[in-house]
């Protein structure tokens, strides 16, 4: 699986170079290349982002600027830069490396294994996401993937997958604290979606497996900045 | 593959660099100078504009992203050695009477630069023609 990234940097021909860098390897899938913090900023909020190759001076919003806007899911960061100084602060936020220009081929490969390790490895948690729910008096794994629609009933929720429907004593509180917040949305008081599950958005409803589910008014706005508007 | 070695000989920049970056690749040397005949010039003429402003954070700003343009064509030391005393010293706000005298010194190697990268260019767009 392709590590997802974005390349940030307000110099054109860093921008191509490292861009170019990244095409040579195999495991890197460049969505976007960003001339601006805020362009990025954006881009983070609306695609699942893996790995961010991050410039640290920038007009307007500069990279340190940027790494602090980052909510929950934090994207592994590498950050480019001339200024060693830089180095300091990157590490307050994590960043997985920190290559000082000229970069060169080795040493963005070696900025880049790192990432992936690190990618890997959190995957291998995410490959893990299930959650046991108690079904009757059963503890029955339903694969988060698999699920589209979660529904508030009175003292349960309904867990809808593709093939079955799950009546589980739970709050919606709880089962949302228990599923990716990337992954999962939810659009109303009583109704969580799985959001790559959406098909259509119609006014004030989504629709996920042909069913057309409310979205809550306060919620709207929200939901429109999490999905790739045209 | 193509040669790409056989350039004429240059007095004022080295590709190595770039060709380090993706080796025997003559389209993304040709984008790669395209970008910097396109993007350096006008990040002078800001520059002279901020001078004359006395806009030391805005020229500061300038000479620290020229510095990576000046190290990717391989142009020589004392040139980045000047846009990175014209950083420091925007930033200390120390020895502003030589700023002037800096930045002409980046910008008359930058006219040589700018032509010998012309003539690489049209050398570059033949050997992709053929």
């Amino acid at each position: 699986m392709k590590m997802n990234c974005i390349i940030v940097d307000d110099d054109e021909l860093v921008l191509h170079l490292v861009e170019t860098l990244a095409k040579q390897s195999d495991f890197l899938n460049i969505v976007k290349t960003c001339s601006t913090a805020v362009e990025a900023s954006n881009t983070l909020l609306k695609e699942k982002i893996d790995l961010v190759f991050l410039d640290v001076m920038m007009p307007g919003m500069t990279g340190i600027e940027l790494l602090n806007s980052f909510s929950e899911k934090k994207p592994i960061v590498i950050m480019i830069t001339s200024n060693k100084e830089f180095a300091v602060d990157a590490y307050d936020f994590d960043v997985c490396d920190f290559i000082v220009k000229p970069i060169t081929q080795a040493r963005f490969l070696k900025a880049v294994s790192k990432a992936k390790k690190i990618f890997e490895a959190d995957r291998y948690i995410a490959d893990d996401d299930a959650i046991f729910a108690k079904v009757d008096s059963v503890l029955q794994k339903i694969n988060a993937h698999d699920i589209f629609l979660i529904e508030a009933l009175v003292d349960y929720v309904a867990v809808h997958t593709f093939t079955h429907k799950y009546i589980v004593h739970s709050t919606m509180k709880e089962i949302k604290a228990k599923l990716s917040a990337h992954d999962f949305f939810r659009i109303h008081n009583s109704y969580i979606v799985r959001i790559d599950k959406i098909t259509a958005i119609e006014d004030n409803t989504v629709v996920v497996n042909k069913r057309s589910i409310p979205i809550s008014r306060s919620n709207h706005k929200d939901l429109m900045n999490r999905l790739k508007l045209l | 593959m193509i040669n790409t070695k056989n350039s004429i000989e240059m007095k004022f920049c080295n590709l190595d660099y770039l060709k380090s970056i993706s080796p025997d690749n003559p389209k993304f040397m040709k984008e790669m100078i395209q970008l910097f005949l396109k993007k350096v010039p006008q990040s002078i003429e800001e520059m002279n504009k901020f001078l004359i402003a006395a806009d030391w954070h805005n020229l500061g700003e300038h000479a620290h992203k020229i510095k990576s343009n000046i190290q990717t064509m391989g142009i020589k030391k004392e040139i980045l050695d000047a846009a990175k005393q014209i950083e420091d010293n925007c930033k200390y706000q120390k020895h502003l009477d030589l700023m002037p005298s800096l930045l002409l010194e980046i910008e008359t190697e930058f006219n040589e630069v700018y032509k010998e990268l012309e003539k690489e260019l049209s050398r570059f767009s033949e050997i992709m023609k053929s």
